[in-house]
């Protein structure tokens, strides 16, 4: 029964954790796409109201807009919209001189890892989670989770020693260079 | 930038300030105005069974659970109620001679299982100072790509509302025959909750396809994977049991006729799981033989039912109407047995909802886009 209360209580819910879904949205899709999957994640969020597991709202919102994102877009729509996100990235320097280039660069070789690299980076890296609850948003276990962390990691800083320090906008951007993950 | 920890710290400073949002923008939808049975998949009627998108688009007809005026003047139960055979079935015969037929039913081949449905709920609507009772109709086409490898696309139109009995009819005359009634949330006293203006005309045509996992507690892809031996059918379903609670039974019998009568006519498993769930549902204590009985539509079927106990709604009799010729089911209807919370004011007998099964098949023919 969508009773007051759980109405009062789902409202708070989406004021609190609506900037974290949209963050994950964005990263995940691109800014333009990010609105329409916030309002569907909270949406089946809400019909899935009662299954919400105690304690754990953000990883379990999370995981719904991962399914709304990758059952609503195709592949190549998102791979294409998340490459425009990205060149913004690079334009979206804050205006502190210092460390400009090293921003630049971890960006940029961040565009070149594969979409579950990068993934499992940000989960932890932006959207602040452990690697217990970014599991649960990917639907692995934790220690999978910290292997798969590790690697990407690994190639994230290979990345960037491989760029050397770039300080212009690199194609690698446009066209994201996919590392198969075999255990996908 | 040679450390691990650095690398992640160097990323975590140079997250870019677009992941922000300009604001919070309010909801999209209104969760204390969206209805009952799209909001939470658990409803009296198997209900975490139909798909969201179904529901969620029968925005009216899953206002559902009727509240009457506690002065209503008493209906008689409209069309479905029973007709007393002589030599009837007793429940568990119908139960276990529609096994038998679905168990032969040849796979369907077809890149989608198509399931097409006509679902009522009976509201108790209000306009001006009068109250009077009208049918939420709507009908739902869902389609299910069986190799799982496309979104379920779920077809739904509202088909308008209708007023239940000629008495509710002359009410509604007498109203003016208005284009538009008050709605209202059924509470658990069995009153109404301040009611919202809905058209009883019929709705546009939409398809949905942003959710694809449509069944509260089967995966699409699992779908044909349903075990067709009773026990392993019962063994699968109960792995999803969770204590019930909220509209769903908390006693494990009842959660399990709740579901397992669900795939009989929610549903588009194949015969031979159908048939597993008909044996399934013989064996579980509380089902009765209703004799031949007709559904919404006039068609005339096997009918058994069994009580839905529940604080919520009162008891409910669950009624399920059988093709004797298929196996199949024709339809379903709820009616109250007992009323209690959101039927206190409701009389037994009376019809809470009901939904007619139009068309179960595969297909290869191309799914609607839009």
């Amino acid at each position: 029964m969508a009773d007051p209360e759980n109405a009062q209580e789902f409202t708070a819910l989406y004021a609190e954790h609506h900037p974290r879904v949209y963050a994950y949205a964005v990263a995940r899709a691109g800014r333009p796409l990010a609105d329409e999957i916030v309002a569907d994640t909270f949406l089946v969020a809400w019909r899935r109201f009662d299954r919400m597991p105690d304690g754990a709202a953000l990883p379990w919102l999370l995981g719904v807009a991962r399914n709304v994102i990758r059952e609503r877009y195709r592949d190549e729509e998102r791979q294409r919209a998340v490459a425009a996100e990205m060149l913004a990235w690079a334009d979206d320097t804050p205006d502190v001189a210092d460390g400009v280039a090293e921003r630049s660069a971890i960006l940029a070789a961040l565009a070149r890892l594969s979409e579950n690299d990068r993934e499992v980076l940000t989960l932890t890296a932006w959207d602040g989670l452990s690697a217990r609850a970014a599991a649960r948003v990917v639907n692995c276990s934790t220690a999978t989770f910290l292997v798969r962390l590790h690697r990407a990691r690994t190639r994230l800083e290979r990345a960037v020693a491989a760029a050397g320090e770039p300080t212009t906008p690199q194609p690698a951007l446009v066209k994201p260079v996919v590392i198969k993950e075999p255990s996908r | 930038m040679s450390k691990q920890t650095d690398v992640m710290k160097t990323l975590a400073d140079a997250r870019p300030a677009r992941l922000d949002p300009s604001g919070t923008p309010p909801l999209s939808f209104a969760p204390h105005a969206v209805p009952v049975a799209a909001a939470r998949p658990r409803q009296f009627r198997a209900a975490a069974l139909i798909p969201a998108g179904a529901l969620a688009a029968a925005a009216v007809a899953a206002v559902a659970v009727v509240v009457v005026n506690g002065d209503a003047a008493p209906v008689p139960p409209e069309s479905g109620s029973s007709v007393q055979a002589t030599g009837r079935l007793t429940g568990s015969q119908i139960l276990l001679a529609a096994a038998e037929r679905s168990g032969k039913e040849a796979p369907g081949s077809g890149r989608y299982l198509l399931f097409r449905h006509e679902n009522g709920s009976v509201l108790t609507v209000g306009s001006g100072a009068a109250t009077f009772r009208m049918t939420a109709k709507s009908s739902s086409e869902t389609w299910l790509a069986r190799a799982g490898d496309e979104p379920t696309r779920v077809v739904s139109q509202p088909l308008g509302l209708t007023p239940l009995t000629p008495a509710d009819e002359a009410a509604w005359r007498a109203a003016g025959s208005p284009a538009t009634v008050s709605v209202g949330k059924p509470l658990p006293n069995g009153e109404v909750g301040p009611g919202s203006p809905v058209a009883t005309g019929a709705g546009p045509r939409t398809v949905s396809t942003s959710d694809a996992d449509v069944y509260a507690f089967l995966p699409v892809r699992d779908l044909e994977k349903l075990p067709t031996e009773p026990a392993a059918l019962r063994a699968a379903l109960l792995k999803q049991f969770d204590g019930g609670g909220g509209d769903m039974p908390t006693d494990r019998d009842q959660w399990l006729l709740n579901v397992a009568s669900g795939l009989i006519t929610e549903v588009p498993v194949s015969g031979p799981v159908r048939a597993a769930a008909f044996r399934l549902i013989a064996d579980l204590p509380g089902t009765r033989s209703l004799g031949v009985v007709a559904d919404q539509h006039g068609r005339t079927g096997e009918g058994f039912a069994f009580t839905a106990q529940s604080a919520f709604t009162g008891a409910i009799e669950r009624r399920f109407i059988i093709d004797t010729a298929t196996g199949r089911a024709l339809g379903q209807e709820s009616r109250v047995e007992k009323p209690g919370g959101t039927t206190s004011r409701l009389r037994p007998g009376d019809l809470v909802g009901y939904s007619v099964v139009l068309e179960q098949t595969t297909t290869d023919a191309a799914p609607p886009k839009k």
